[in-house]
């Protein structure tokens, strides 16, 4: 029993290690709430909309162009794609399947901030939790055959990768199914 | 006797100074565009009608484009002193919408004793062209080789490819050019033809459309971004 205690633990451990570790590249994730703090919720109820807010995270430069996909579980049915300020910032595409972001030379995004660079508006439709969780993955903009997030520097108009993060809807509830520490350790061997 | 040697001498220092004067008679001031010479590295560049483009000296994808002229007469004397404001750059394909006129691409300065002018600026200006040429006084610089335009391998690509409509020239369709000196919406259109979509996942390729390192196809993240720098907001547009 301590053992398999043991064993969560440190398997615990490297999952908070390894957040960690990626909570410092730079990334685009997608929020529940304008504060981005929340990358989970629970359902909605069925028939109701939402905004998302979609955020880049930890970029440390200025930002004059991003872009990206969102793969969005059966569960939320993506109606449009808002900009945030519309006057200053143009896009592409859509974020099903891939939407290009840029932005006006007097309104660049301070990347060593993280900001909200859209906002989808999304209808909940038929979600239950008893089915387990339902990622949220932002991927690349897959028309140009990315498959992560790219940025693009204002200063040369370098351009740079990042990470897609997955957010979950239903997080709390994770399907198990009955094993035997030694079957664990198996998978390892 | 003694007269006529006299008449004799001076009759060839006469000779002698028509010579010296005959070869200052023949600077001319008159630009030769055959013996004048316009050199620069190729290299692409975006321009603007607002005049907030890439700098000759400074092209995509790094190195220099810069342009040097010499101005030379049909004596193939170099010629100073030629204001900046009588030289000027055009398209080779006069693909160019210059803001202003001619003053939208002058020369840094006037030619140097040497007959020197440099261009370090971009034309501010809307279009797209392939190439360049140096015109001075109205004369389009040729090659020393073979006394054709000389073209120089300078890109030169506007966010200002399309007409807005009145009171600029009328709206074209395609990849038609028709620069208004203002990037506005029928740009973007534009611009937005060429870049893959989910829904237009093979757009092609259009050079002009090509502002950002990495050149050639696709158009890419980093192209929409020079773009939209210039269209965003307030679309740039000519002062003048």
């Amino acid at each position: 029993m301590k053992k398999a205690l043991a064993g969560v633990l440190a398997v615990a451990l490297v999952g908070v290690i390894a957040g960690s570790a990626m909570a410092q590249v730079p990334n685009v994730q997608v929020y529940f709430d304008q504060g981005h703090t929340q990358a989970q919720a629970d359902c909605g109820t069925s028939g109701t909309t939402a905004t998302l807010y979609v955020v880049m995270n930890n970029w440390n430069m200025n930002v004059t162009g991003v872009d990206f996909s969102i793969s969005y579980p059966p569960s939320l049915v993506w109606l449009a794609d808002v900009l945030p300020d519309p006057t200053t910032q143009v896009s592409i595409g859509q974020s099903p399947g891939g939407i290009a972001i840029a932005y006006a030379n007097c309104c660049f995004l301070d990347g060593f901030q993280n900001n909200i660079v859209l906002l989808p508006f999304v209808l909940w439709g038929p979600c239950d939790c008893n089915q387990g969780p339902q990622p949220l993955v932002v991927g690349g903009y897959t028309p140009l055959g990315k498959t992560s997030p790219t940025a693009v520097r204002k200063e040369d108009f370098a351009e740079f990768q990042g990470v897609g993060m997955t957010s979950l809807i239903c997080a709390g509830v994770i399907a198990t199914e009955p094993s035997t520490w030694g079957q664990v350790k198996a998978l390892y061997r | 006797m003694l007269k006529g040697k006299y008449v004799l001498l001076s009759l060839a220092a006469a000779l002698v100074c028509w010579q010296v004067a005959g070869i200052n008679n023949a600077n001319s001031g008159i630009v030769d565009p055959c013996k004048s010479t316009v050199t620069a590295n190729a290299g692409v560049v975006l321009v603007c009608p607002l005049g907030d483009g890439d700098a000759l000296t400074a092209p995509v994808g790094g190195g220099n484009s810069q342009i040097t002229l010499t101005v030379k007469d049909v004596a193939n004397v170099a010629i100073a002193g030629i204001p900046a404001t009588d030289m000027w750059l055009v398209g080779c394909n006069d693909g160019l919408l210059l803001c202003g006129g001619s003053q939208g691409s002058n020369a840094d300065a006037a030619t140097t004793a040497g007959g020197v002018a440099t261009f370090s600026n971009e034309p501010v200006a809307g279009g797209c062209d392939t190439g360049l040429y140096a015109v001075v006084q109205g004369v389009i610089i040729q090659d020393i080789n073979n006394c054709q335009p000389k073209c120089l391998a300078i890109a030169v690509r506007s966010p200002d490819y399309k007409s807005a409509g009145a009171p600029g020239p009328a709206p074209c369709g395609g990849d038609t050019r028709c620069p208004d000196s203002k990037v506005t919406n029928a740009d973007f259109s534009w611009f937005v033809t060429h870049y893959p979509t989910t829904g237009n996942p093979g757009a092609t390729y259009l050079a002009c459309a090509d502002y950002a390192a990495p050149l050639g196809a696709p158009i890419g993240l980093a192209d929409f971004s020079k773009f939209s720098v210039h269209f965003a907001g307030a679309g740039h547009k000519c002062p003048i």
